[in-house]
């Protein structure tokens, strides 16, 4: 089901990404990759995008204790919309 | 170093780019992070193309920093197991955007498929790092339109051309033979090094290994509860293009895995009694989505493509039996001249028979022959498609388009319509 909200951590670059993915689904942290918002004007192109935002604490604790540097949470409207018919 | 400083320092018109980079995210998520029920290992996936243009291009870098040399081509008839023993890094090359498409038309008539005037438009307005990196672009003359191009883009990059024949008789698998020849020693001049025997053997194993982990794949799409959307294995059948091969291959089968476990559980992604589809026809270049997503938001399922995007890709492995350099070269003539049914050649009942055969293994309720603007072969040999479908009794309907979002509310009234008929 369509959330309302999405809910993003922005990290430096890709590796930084990538491991933090990892370290979070360790964690059975419902989440996956994707392109970070251009709302969020940051540098990396990836972006960690977890389901519950009550997660945001403990993403925190398991950065923290894997020694990633979490740049930013950034919250938008999920705005993704399949019947848009706009491609790039 | 960060993507843009990485763009600028290869020559890229970056903020030109930013524009491409700006509607990335909300057409991904309109298209992928919508969808219900994905596949987990797909977010391996969603990171290559979250980003496609800066982890993978930053890899081929870095090779080039260590010596190494990167190759990109524009057609699968082009064996990539030549670049990669010789040591050099293949990749695919960026024509699937609009955003490329009035680049290319400075340089090409308006009346040039997409595709072609996309992948010009990528290299000379500078918004594609793979066409900033490669040292090498092999072209080849499966089209008049990519014929001519190439003599464009050599005004400005270093070019190969491999002479593919149009029929397939004894004398022209020797004549792609000698042109993949002539094609190594170019690569070993490119690279200074040599292509060994054993070099060979590794690399065909190492890209059949790719091609058997995308039939596995391709193989769970035919079950009755497809457990992947045409969406996803789409994109799978993109990426194919640029990532690494070997690494490329075990996320694959990762994600075989994972729709084992969905087979198991008889779990699929589609409504029940959805409809099956089956695209045949151009290829769906990175990130041309556009089809595939009007038909699964038109209550059916894409379960196969017999496309350059799709199954032609990974049919027919290399014979991997060969000895001397010579017998492998001939087993890479045979399987890349001999078992790609392009519609450049002549006569190609074959791909008939190709649509047909899949149309019955993927069980499809009815087939969509797309062909992208201009492009006379596809266009052409769709007369031979939808007889063979109608007297095989399978529905099929013809669609032309292009890259652009305007004829979507048509396509997705026409292809609404098709699917209705359906039943």
């Amino acid at each position: 089901m369509k959330t309302l909200k999405k809910y993003y951590v922005l990290v430096a670059n890709s590796n930084i990404a990538f491991k933090l993915y990892e370290e979070l689904k360790c964690n059975s942290i419902k989440c996956t990759m994707a392109p970070t918002p251009r709302e969020a004007e940051h540098c990396c192109g990836i972006a960690i995008l977890y389901d519950n935002p009550g997660d945001a604490k403990i993403i925190k604790e398991i950065a923290l204790n894997a020694n990633i540097v979490i740049e930013q949470f950034y919250n938008m409207d999920n705005k993704d919309d399949p019947y848009r018919n706009k491609f790039c | 170093m960060d993507n843009k400083q990485m763009w600028e320092a290869i020559g890229m018109d970056v903020a030109t780019h930013d524009l491409l980079c700006e509607a990335l995210p909300q057409a991904f998520g309109d298209v992928y992070l919508s969808q219900e029920n994905r596949p987990e290992t797909m977010d391996y996936f969603n990171m290559v193309v979250g980003d496609i243009h800066g982890i993978r291009p930053s890899e081929l870098i870095k090779h080039q920093e260590e010596g190494g040399k990167v190759v990109g081509s524009f057609c699968i008839h082009v064996p990539d197991e030549a670049v990669i023993a010789a040591g050099a890094i293949a990749t695919g090359l960026c024509s699937g955007s609009q955003f490329w498409v009035p680049g290319g038309e400075k340089k090409l008539p308006t009346a040039t498929c997409a595709l072609i005037k996309a992948s010009l438009g990528a290299r000379f307005d500078r918004t594609c790092p793979f066409f900033r990196i490669c040292d090498l672009f092999v072209g080849e003359t499966t089209c008049d339109g990519k014929k001519k191009a190439w003599e464009i883009l050599s005004e400005d990059a270093p070019m190969h051309i491999m002479d593919i024949p149009q029929l397939k008789r004894e004398k022209d698998f020797e004549k792609w033979e000698s042109e993949i020849k002539d094609y190594m020693v170019k690569l070993e001049e490119l690279t200074g090094n040599k292509i060994t025997e054993e070099s060979l053997e590794a690399a065909i194993k190492i890209v059949n290994d790719k091609r058997r982990a995308l039939q596995r794949l391709n193989s769970y799409r035919k079950l009755d509860n497809v457990p992947i959307s045409g969406r996803d294995a789409l994109l799978i059948h993109q990426v194919a293009f640029y990532d690494d091969p070997a690494r490329f291959t075990t996320m694959v089968n990762k994600i075989s895995d994972e729709l084992e476990e969905r087979k198991q559980k008889g779990f699929g992604v589609a409504d029940v009694g959805a409809k099956r589809i089956m695209l045949t026809g151009t290829p769906l270049s990175i990130p041309n989505w556009k089809l595939h997503q009007i038909i699964e938001t038109s209550g059916a399922i894409v379960v196969c493509e017999e496309m350059c995007t799709g199954v032609r890709y990974s049919q027919e492995l290399v014979d991997e039996s060969g000895k001397t350099k010579d017998e492998m070269v001939k087993n890479l003539a045979k399987r890349y001249l001999g078992s790609i049914n392009c519609a450049c050649f002549t006569p190609n009942d074959s791909r008939i028979d190709d649509i047909i055969n899949l149309a019955k293994e993927y069980n499809v309720d009815g087939v969509i022959d797309l062909n992208l603007k201009f492009c006379n072969l596809y266009d052409v040999e769709g007369y031979f498609v939808e007889k063979k479908l109608a007297e095989a009794g399978i529905p099929c309907i013809g669609i032309e388009t292009d890259y652009t979002d305007e004829d979507a509310e048509q396509l997705k009234t026409r292809i609404g319509a098709f699917i209705e008929m359906l039943g």
